[in-house]
């Protein structure tokens, strides 16, 4: 294949690729990273370039995606496009960082961690038979058995005739010269597939020392857990390529927390990780495949423990890392830290933990037992799949009321660039509130607006790509305008919906009413700056659990954490996964009906009663 | 012009999603000695269309598409006892599902209901359906038109392993094959050798009657139940 240039603009830099090749590859694989939440399917319309050269005639998604301007200017999708000769091009989305919820309520907490330190000193046990004995006759401990080769090579290196054991589960693991006792910390680290987060905390008196936060750099790969299952089924190499992608993010992430907090690397002995079931598969370098089609069965769902450095984590030598077990395929062991953290089980009466992603995950306590769904909610609440939609980064607007006239809050204050998720639900339910949306989800006529609105309101109904559009924040250039299409509206139907739907499946399933249910908390970064009207506004709750509604925040984190520090709570966490039992919608009876029924918004303003939803 | 009368209420009462209005309707046209293929096609299926088309626009949503169709099954069951013959009275013959691995069907569904109701013929296998079952329900019911279905990312390579034993088996000349769920795009139904592609439930009817060569006028003269 001949070779051919890619030249990038504005600064000149050239690239080689061979003739024929995809252009996003070729970009990833010079270091440029674009968000890609489709995975390279050509429907997202995010890895936009600019051939400033000759370019390609567009394809039919390019026509749909990107504005006739834009494609005259020579505007392509990255992933659709085949290098075929030398080229200039500009790339126009980068990645852009968002804010990342990094607490969330934590029910229960005990500092009792399974990893601690005693001092010892050889002279105590002199009269031993052996060095070993004399090093656990001095700690008063015996050596952890999997451990023993590896420290007895060590004794032999030298054995310091006073220091520090670091034992674990009662057995020594390690030991280290001098008194080190004064330092022990650990991490609570919370994969998301879109964020992780992790907590550096002081395992002596519990204090969280550092949080720090990175998007999950495995979304070059796809922004669902979907796209990244299917660039681990290439094969071994992509697989390792995910493993290592994550590996080197939560290495950088406790080095973040090490230069902040002037705490050593070396001094963190224990992690605790909370992730869905395809993350913690693919941190673990486990192939999640099994996982990407019926019946959807996981390699893996237990709890497990392994070395840090087997995982290529740089903590101390004698660093553990512990995986929270998982429900199934789809309700992961971030789900079962969120049920630690709420300790729904513990309430009494019936509760419901709602986690709020592109996949819901949704568990329901009856009051006895528990029993939990996934509902594939897809991006709309994450601000994806929407025309004006973004991430929760500055210039989002995250809260909307509307009036006489449209007010809006921004993240930062920032000029409005698009909307992210809590905006999105804060918008809908505004406009359900004025009557610009009916209850089946069709947007009124710009004719009809004027006759229900004030002229300011009416004038923002307009048309906007083809459909009928509501204008939240005017633009200097109508390009700019910041707007929901008709079409939008139905991307967050078929969202709420969906949860709706689950929901009422699991209410179904146990003979729960709506009325019995004592509380809701809702997990996750969408729900943190959210209005609980909003959410049971457009119908994703019931109206009558407004005042009941808790936003628990990041209870992955949370629940993470609880595990770091205590033995107990991991037993907790195993009883809690083989517990819990998993329904799975796609082939329930009858869930089709119950989905197209999820689908409505509730009526006028009256608050969302148990016999509107049927 | 009474005729036309009757049948326009009847598209309409299909699409207001009143399933009473349209079994009367129905019933009053019958007592008016209209033909029941003509009901079928220029009443319910007129107005199942017409839903579509809104559907497209925006207008409705998948809850009102399945009310619309109760209403013309409805209709149907009144009509369809007065039909003589039932020799071509399909559009054509389809076989759809959700491709292996794949347990997600809702969008499938709603296609096979839009398929029926614009007068096919319609086999449905269901969900996570492996390659062999659909080649072998294509060749059984010597079918038009295979309809693939799938929701997710990991499944969409099924797709392709079912062209590709259509093609072994020496049937992809006699079938056309149309491929629509979440992940799909225009490019992927080309690149594994698909016909066309839905984008959704209305507009993967519309792409089937293309890729069949059916116009309007061919499909209200003769196609129907």
């Amino acid at each position: 294949m001949p070779e051919v240039s890619i030249t990038l603009k504005p600064d000149g830099r050239i690239i080689k690729a061979r003739a024929g090749e995809n252009l996003k590859e070729v970009l990833r694989r010079a270091g440029i990273k674009m968000d890609s939440p489709c995975g390279g399917c050509g429907t997202c319309g995010k890895c936009r370039v600019k051939i400033t050269s000759r370019a390609h005639p567009p394809k039919e998604e390019e026509i749909k995606l990107i504005p006739a301007r834009e494609l005259k200017e020579g505007v392509r999708l990255a992933c659709l496009y085949q290098v075929a000769s030398d080229v200039e091009v500009e790339v126009l989305f980068k990645d852009e960082g968002a804010r990342v919820l990094e607490r969330g309520i934590m029910g229960g907490l005990t500092i009792a961690p399974p990893v601690k330190k005693r001092r010892f000193f050889l002279r105590n046990a002199a009269n031993a038979r052996s060095l070993e004995e004399q090093l656990t006759l001095a700690v008063g401990r015996p050596l952890d058995q999997n451990c023993r080769p590896e420290i007895l090579r060590s004794i032999a290196r030298g054995l310091p005739e006073e220091g520090t054991a670091v034992i674990r589960n009662e057995r020594i693991v390690g030991i280290e010269e001098g008194d080190t006792t004064g330092k022990l910390y650990g991490a609570a680290l919370d994969i998301g597939t879109t964020t992780v987060v992790l907590s550096l905390v002081n395992m002596l008196s519990g204090k969280e020392e550092a949080v720090v936060s990175a998007l999950n750099p495995q979304k070059e790969f796809g922004q669902d857990v979907l796209s990244r299952i299917s660039h681990a089924q290439k094969g071994e190499p992509f697989l390792a390529e995910l493993q290592k992608s994550i590996v080197d993010c939560v290495n950088s992430l406790l080095e973040k927390a090490a230069q902040k907090t002037g705490i050593d690397k070396k001094d963190i002995y224990e992690m605790a990780v909370a992730a869905n079931t395809t993350m913690t598969h693919l941190f673990l370098g486990i192939n999640p495949e099994s996982i990407g089609s019926a019946p959807y069965t996981p390699v893996l769902a237990g709890g497990i423990d392994v070395k840090a450095f087997d995982l290529g984590i740089w903590i101390s030598p004698f660093g553990r890392i512990y995986c929270l077990p998982a429900i199934s395929g789809y309700v992961g062991g971030d789900i079962v830290a969120g049920i630690l953290a709420s300790q729904i089980y513990e309430e009494d009466g019936a509760a419901l933990l709602v986690d709020i992603g592109t996949n819901g995950e949704i568990v329901l306590f009856d009051g006895r037992e528990m029993v939990a769904c996934s509902c594939a909610a897809g991006p709309a609440l994450e601000g994806g799949n929407i025309s004006c939609g973004m991430k929760a980064a500055d210039g989002a607007v995250e809260e909307v009321r509307i009036g006489e006239d449209v007010f809006i809050r921004t993240i930062g204050d920032d000029k409005p660039k698009g909307v992210c998720g809590s905006g999105i639900v804060d918008l809908v339910a505004e406009l359900l509130k004025i009557g610009f949306v009916e209850p089946s989800g069709k947007m009124v006529s710009p004719a009809k607006a004027q006759q229900i609105a004030g002229p300011n309101l009416a004038a923002r109904l307009v048309e906007k790509e083809g459909s009928t559009a509501f204008v939240i924040a005017y633009g200097h250039e109508p390009q700019d305008d910041v707007f929901i299409t008709s079409r939008d509206i139905r991307q967050v139907q078929l969202a709420k919906g969906a949860i709706w739907a689950g929901i009422r499946a699991l209410l179904e399933k146990k003979g729960i009413s709506l009325k019995d249910v004592r509380r809701v908390y809702v997990a996750g970064a969408f729900g943190a700056h959210l209005r609980p009207e909003s959410l049971s506004r457009i119908g994703m709750i019931a109206g009558e659990w407004t005042e009941r509604l808790t936003f628990a925040g990041n209870t992955s984190i949370a629940g993470a954490t609880l595990c770091l520090f205590s033995g107990a709570k991991r037993k907790e966490a195993e009883n809690i996964a083989s517990r819990v039992r998993y329904l799975e919608l796609s082939t329930l009876e009858g869930f089709d009906g119950l989905f197209a029924r999820s689908l409505r918004f509730p009526e006028g303003d009256r608050p969302w009663k148990e016999d509107s939803g049927s | 012009m009474e005729f036309e009368g009757l049948l326009k209420a009847i598209a309409n009462s299909v699409l207001s999603m009143d399933e009473e209005a349209t079994a009367e309707r129905t019933q009053e046209a019958l007592a008016a000695g209209i033909d029941p293929l003509v009901i079928i096609n220029e009443g319910l299926v007129a107005g199942m269309n017409q839903a579509g088309k809104l559907f497209e626009e925006n207008e409705y949503f998948v809850p009102e598409l399945l009310l619309c169709s109760d209403a013309m099954y409805a209709g149907l069951s009144v009509v369809t006892p007065h039909i003589e013959r039932e020799e071509n009275l399909y559009l054509g013959s389809v076989v759809i599902g959700v491709v292996e691995g794949d347990t997600h069907d809702i969008g499938k569904n709603l296609v096979k209901v839009m398929l029926e109701a614009s007068g096919f013929s319609v086999h449905d296998l269901g969900r996570n359906v492996p390659a062999k079952a659909f080649v072998e329900k294509v060749r059984e019911v010597n079918a038009d038109l295979l309809c693939l279905s799938t929701l997710m990312t990991t499944t969409m390579g099924e797709m392709k392993k079912v062209i590709d034993l259509l093609e072994k088996e020496n049937l992809r000349g006699r079938v056309k094959v149309l491929v629509g769920g979440a992940p799909i795009s225009p490019s992927f139904a080309s690149s594994i050798g698909a016909d066309g592609y839905g984008e959704n439930a209305a507009r993967a009817v519309r792409v089937a009657k293309e890729m069949l060569g059916i116009t309007q006028a061919k499909a209200s003269q003769g196609g129907g139940r």
